[in-house]
């Protein structure tokens, strides 16, 4: 069934977007084998955190360079990308541990009733992976739709000041903060229509719901995943209103290395502003 | 900038406004933190731990895994016993896959037995209330301070969808047909979410009809491939929380899971096609179509990618403990991931469907009328 539904939608990327419907469509399958390999490795005992964080910079490098090429929105967007992605991780990592959401939930036991327990790996760990693989996607997304038309706006008017562009690139992030926020919560709905059924046919209540596990794990999941949404959008906006102002033209392909290095180093002094 | 610099910039009716929005969130957090009251079940707080390494095993693939006895001392939060301290004992290994290792502070749900002054309590759970309560406000506070005004609409939206959906499960539960209750709730959906992003106009009138076409092409689609294969190749069996016929409910979830993307879409299009429009008059609509195009092929990746992400992020764990219980790749991939894979796929298909008929839709009902063409009206479809 897959493979019918994925040859349509092969088709259709094709017949739509043609030569770039092909290569959006390859990097779809490049992000799949990626997350594969990544929870391959994590089962082989890697350490969870640090694998999926080079997982995440696999993904970005194919979703950002690949597709869009490198250039100073892509890099930009990138660096923006690791921001956020390592600011989430710190925050999940203490919520995540102490709110117990490690696992599984006594809701999941015929799940895993085949399965031994002990594994010998922290499911902590994996959890915090769940939880940034499922950010990247989202984050990804709204970080190049902020570099590529702030980028615009500074050819348009290539005289506007850093603070200027920073404030347009706020304006172009609220315009698309609506959407963003419906496409993570209609798709999180359509994943967690059976446990809500689940809920009212089990007659919980608000209260038992609201402590559980299996709730939690998935509400802490979408809603911090809505919140890393937002925060990317200031980051973004100010690194790249940063790095059009602070650009040497001639030389494009070096200002652009220095310049990542330099947003990441602005980057700290920002997260403590916000 | 200094504070003073930020304040003039900002505006004192917004600070004020900033600040009553986070001393709510503070107080939202610190009510939940001591909503003992609330509660019939007996809460208690871990106040002392002292915990020793009972054995040592191996586990899995070369690891260890080693099992610990935890001695915890709560102090008993409500009820009868409300001020006492009682200990309890847990037993964790590990790996943590279905246990927990409590720490000092932690809140546990706990059931006292024995009288007296030595009590003896079993934890049945963990208070997560304040979790779940402080992340919302994080994210209330997140999309309040960057988006401003029209965070605050985005916020109402989520609100007033999640409604919806809680209403459409009720009703579902009283007997209705969950595939046409979620039919009912994607006009819904679409209809409040798209007007409260962009306003009562015909800008938002064509995206909403792109949407609902595009939404209704995707499921014609996912449901011939379903029907026509028998859902071969999917382990539906493997659905989390299965209850009731599965066939019917996964339908339904994918009609909803893709209806975001197919609004972001629809509304994207529609606001530049209008964009172009107000700015010449004359455009074709050849030129029209090849710009919506250009637009379409820019967003349709990273679309996607949003999607493939956000479903295929859940099984990671079961992956993990399928894998780590020797089970081969292909077995752990087909039973756990084909599932989610479908979902994205599914959704691809929504949203790259959506690109052509949100382009027709939006031209034919915002160029006017130059040329006669089926206008839909606003209240159909």
């Amino acid at each position: 069934m897959e493979f019918i539904l994925g040859t349509i939608l092969l088709i259709l990327m094709i017949a739509v977007g043609g030569i770039r419907g092909a290569k959006t469509f390859a990097a779809m399958y490049a992000n799949i084998i990626i997350l594969i390999v990544t929870v391959f490795l994590i089962a082989c005992g890697v350490n969870a955190v640090a694998v999926t964080i080079i997982g995440c910079a696999v993904i970005g490098v194919v979703i950002l360079f690949w597709i869009n090429g490198v250039n100073i929105k892509t890099v930009t967007a990138f660096a923006a990308i690791a921001t956020v992605l390592l600011l989430f991780a710190a925050v999940m990592l203490y919520i995540g541990s102490s709110s117990h959401i490690q696992g599984f939930a006594d809701e999941n036991t015929e799940e895993i009733c085949w399965y031994s327990p002990d594994i010998g790996l922290d499911m902590r760990q994996v959890t915090l992976a769940m939880m940034l693989m499922g950010l990247i996607g989202a984050i990804t997304d709204t970080a190049i739709a902020i570099t590529s038309a702030l980028f615009e706006v500074h050819e348009n008017n290539p005289e506007l000041s850093m603070s200027e562009l920073f404030i347009s690139g706020m304006n172009i992030g609220r315009d698309i903060i609506g959407t963003t926020t419906n496409t993570l919560l209609f798709a999180y709905i359509g994943e967690f229509m059976t446990l809500v059924i689940w809920f009212r046919e089990y007659e919980y209540s608000l209260a038992e719901i609201i402590n559980s596990k299996v709730f939690c794990q998935d509400f802490l999941q979408i809603v911090s995943s809505g919140a890393g949404c937002m925060t990317i959008i200031p980051i973004a906006a100010l690194f790249m209103a940063y790095s059009l102002t602070h650009r040497k033209p001639p030389k494009d392909e070096e200002s652009e290395e220095t310049d990542d290095q330099e947003n990441t180093e602005t980057a700290t002094v920002n997260d403590t502003a916000c | 900038m200094n504070l003073k610099d930020l304040l003039k910039k900002v505006g004192r009716k917004k600070a004020v406004t900033l600040i009553i929005l986070f001393l709510i969130c503070i107080g939202g957090v610190i009510f939940t933190e001591n909503d003992y009251f609330l509660y019939d079940r007996t809460i208690a707080e871990v106040v002392s731990v002292s915990e020793e390494l009972t054995s040592t095993s191996p586990a899995l693939i070369n690891s260890k895994e080693y099992q610990y006895t935890q001695r915890l001392t709560v102090e008993i939060k409500n009820g009868v016993h409300k001020g006492k301290f009682a200990t309890v004992t847990n037993k964790y290994s590990s790996s943590l896959v279905t246990d927990e290792k409590y720490s000092k502070g932690d809140k546990l749900f706990v059931d006292v037995n024995g009288s007296g002054d030595k009590l003896k309590a079993t934890c049945t759970g963990v208070k997560r209330d304040v979790y779940a309560v402080g992340v919302t406000m994080l994210f209330a506070l997140t999309i309040v301070i960057v988006g401003g005004k029209k965070g605050a609409l985005s916020l109402l939206s989520v609100t007033l969808n999640t409604l919806i959906f809680i209403a459409a499960i009720e009703f579902y539960h009283r007997g209705l047909d969950l595939f046409v209750l979620c039919l009912g709730a994607a006009f819904l959906f679409t209809a409040t979410s798209l007007t409260i992003v962009s306003g009562v106009n015909k800008k938002t009138a064509a995206a909403v009809i792109s949407a609902l076409c595009g939404t209704a092409v995707t499921i014609a689609i996912a449901y011939t491939v379903l029907k026509l294969t028998n859902g071969r190749g999917v382990r539906f069996d493997q659905m989390q929380y299965l209850i009731k016929p599965y066939e019917e409910i996964f339908i339904s979830e994918l009609l909803v899971g893709g209806l975001g993307a197919i609004m972001d879409i629809s509304i994207t299009m529609s606001s530049s096609m209008s964009e172009l429009i107000d700015r010449d008059n004359s455009i074709t609509f050849a030129a029209l179509r090849h710009s919506g195009r250009e637009i379409g092929k820019d967003i349709m990746g990273t679309m996607t990618n949003v999607l493939l992400f956000t479903y295929v992020c859940g099984c990671i764990p079961l992956i993990i403990l399928a894998l780590r219980n020797n089970v081969t790749l292909t077995d752990v991939l087909n039973n756990y991931l084909d599932l989610e894979i479908v979902r994205a796929f599914v959704g691809g298909i929504g949203i790259v469907v959506t690109i052509p008929i949100a382009i027709f839709i939006s031209t034919h009902m915002l160029k006017g009328t130059k040329k006669v063409s089926p206008q839909p009206k606003e209240g159909d479809a």
